[in-house]
């Protein structure tokens, strides 16, 4: 089994009478990457303020890279990257300052924080707006820039809080390039999200939290399974075919299917499980149905996630 | 290019250089930063050199005949004030800096490094100081350019910038508690004004404290900004200012004692 480079075991945090993160374990293998999902207010940031050493846990504990939080956060700090919700720069000064700022704080001679910072520019796509100030820079071009910070000090561990929120579809698709290149390079990640997409695309293991507590954890995979078989969604050429149509589907699925295109009817689809859709297509054309359409949809993290959170919302 | 390794590696435990070197060279980073910011946003030496040129033409030349002192005793006596007034103005510059900084999450990437806590701020009050040396510069200069005259020695000059930068590094710890408190920048705006304005309107920077009512004495005295305008115009006048610099050492260490810890505890809060 690979070492956790990030484990918690009942971490605790709360303000005031409020609980924002309760009795939460986890446990991130050395060079995977974690997704931690779930909405607003979930406690996915304050979970990332721990483990970054940003605040302290109420109890529990968390060790990063074998060291405590609490008493070794020094020594943890020389070893982690994080990109906050929040753009972390300094709009005042150009991306090339920005970074050069924080290479020499992590202790860096000036030579080598010059190339490090022209080598992440680069690598970002920034060097063209390289020395004009942050502030005139787009969403995306801001969020690239931070995470280029968080990995100026070639960390051990990424912490990335919802790294694409607000960003458009072109950039984050952008961003996750330039996560994914960084996973390859052996990096531990945590990552926080709102977009269950997100997490399916970057994450190998996911934990979906509310409320502050843990609801259910596993692979991209094993989470959807728990939101049950695809839905099989077959339309009818003729609407004389359409009887025909639910009841070999009913025959197969064990229950009736649904019809969707209500009042004329030439559509059903049911909840089938993947080996048995051959099986129902191979039964519609022995029947001699002509089929205008097929489609099959896996069902995503939403419905895993719908189905979890509502389970918790009727307790 | 380093490669990072897929093990988790523990972080080198220790550091190249000793501590308080290393904080002295990360304060001077942080100067640098705002340095560069005002070298990309110039106009802000011209803001701060316009509100000294206004108030001395204000205090020296508007409101001087009023004041009784068309001769130059007047301007004699406000210049302290009026350099204790834009020290008070110049932590404006540190609380709004403070906050924008905490509210762009920047402060929250600068705790996640391994440097010093107290180097940020640290560095930021250096560069504002750097930045009221210059407002004091162009104040002096606007005061002498209509008739002002101090025979001070070097030494003097150096006592007074002394005690000018034992009166900021007060305030400014103020400011940052202020700054960490409020939420928006609207409010630290109006957090701003609504304590450095009484506190150089009910002082001694502009009058004598002996003219005013018996019941707003006590205030006026006991005002910090009251000490430092007395113990900087007694420096100046070579008067004996063992009693206000007394008081307003203790002041100062009081203001450090609390505003130190609320501000420290202030940080490590989530908001």
């Amino acid at each position: 089994m690979t070492p956790a480079a990030i484990e918690a075991n009942a971490l605790t945090r709360r303000f005031g009478s409020t609980t924002a993160v309760e009795d939460l374990d986890l446990s991130v293998p050395a060079g995977s990457v974690v997704g931690l999902l779930g909405p607003n207010g979930s406690g996915k940031t304050t979970t990332v303020r721990m483990l970054a050493t940003l605040i302290a846990p109420t109890s529990g504990t968390a060790r990063v890279l074998g060291l405590d939080v609490r008493t070794q956060a020094e020594r943890i700090r020389h070893a982690i990257g994080l990109t906050g919700q929040f753009t972390a720069i300094d709009p005042n000064l150009t991306g090339r300052e920005n970074l050069l700022f924080i290479a020499r704080l992590l202790g860096q001679r000036r030579g080598d924080a010059r190339r490090r910072a022209l080598d992440l520019l680069d690598r970002f796509s920034l060097t063209a707006a390289a020395d004009k100030p942050a502030r005139t820079y787009s969403g995306g071009m801001r969020r690239r820039l931070d995470l280029a910070a968080s990995l100026l000090g070639e960390p051990a561990v990424l912490f990335l809080d919802e790294p694409t929120t607000g960003l458009d579809p072109i950039a984050r698709e952008q961003l996750w390039d330039i996560i994914r290149t960084r996973i390859a390079r052996g990096c531990t990640v945590l990552l926080t999200t709102q977009y269950l997409e997100e997490a399916d695309r970057l994450a190998g293991n996911i934990i979906i939290i509310d409320h502050g507590r843990k609801v259910a954890e596993g692979a991209p995979a094993q989470l959807k399974r728990l939101a049950g078989d695809p839905t099989l969604t077959l339309r009818a050429r003729d609407t004389a075919d359409t009887q025909r149509l639910h009841g070999v589907l009913h025959a197969i699925a064990g229950a009736p299917p649904a019809a969707l295109d209500a009042p004329e009817g030439r559509e059903a689809s049911a909840s089938v499980p993947a080996e048995r859709v051959a099986a129902v297509i191979r039964a519609v054309d022995d029947a001699g149905i002509a089929l205008e359409s097929i489609s099959l949809r896996e069902p995503d993290l939403d419905d895993v996630f719908r189905q979890l959170t509502t389970k918790e919302a009727g307790r | 290019m380093t490669t990072a390794t897929a093990a988790p590696q523990t972080p080198a435990p220790t550091p190249r250089t000793p501590a308080p070197f290393r904080m002295l060279s990360e304060v001077g980073i942080v100067v640098w930063r705002h340095l560069v910011q005002i070298r990309h946003n110039p106009e802000q030496l011209l803001e701060l050199a316009v509100q000294p040129v206004l108030f001395v033409f204000l205090f020296g030349i508007v409101l001087a005949g009023q004041m009784g002192g068309a001769d130059g005793s007047y301007l004699a006596f406000v210049v302290p004030g009026l350099m204790i007034q834009a020290t008070v103005l110049v932590t404006a510059r540190t609380m709004t800096g403070l906050h924008a900084d905490v509210h762009t999450g920047l402060m929250q990437r600068l705790h996640t490094l391994p440097i010093s806590r107290f180097a940020p701020l640290s560095g930021r009050i250096v560069a504002d100081f750097l930045m009221l040396l210059w407002s004091l510069l162009i104040l002096l200069v606007t005061s002498i350019a209509i008739g002002y005259r101090a025979d001070i020695t070097l030494l003097t000059a150096v006592e007074a910038l002394g005690v000018i930068f034992v009166f900021y590094f007060a305030l400014a710890w103020v400011a940052a508690f202020g700054a960490l408190t409020v939420r928006s920048p609207e409010s630290v705006q109006a957090l701003g004004l609504a304590t450095m304005l009484p506190l150089t309107i009910l002082s001694g920077a502009f009058v004598d404290t002996a003219t005013v009512p018996a019941w707003l004495q006590p205030v006026m005295i006991w005002n910090p900004v009251s000490l430092a305008v007395d113990s900087v115009r007694g420096l100046i006048a070579g008067t004996d200012i063992a009693e206000s610099l007394l008081r307003l050492t203790v002041i100062c260490a009081v203001l450090l004692a609390v505003f130190i810890s609320l501000a420290t505890r202030a940080f490590t809060r989530e908001r």
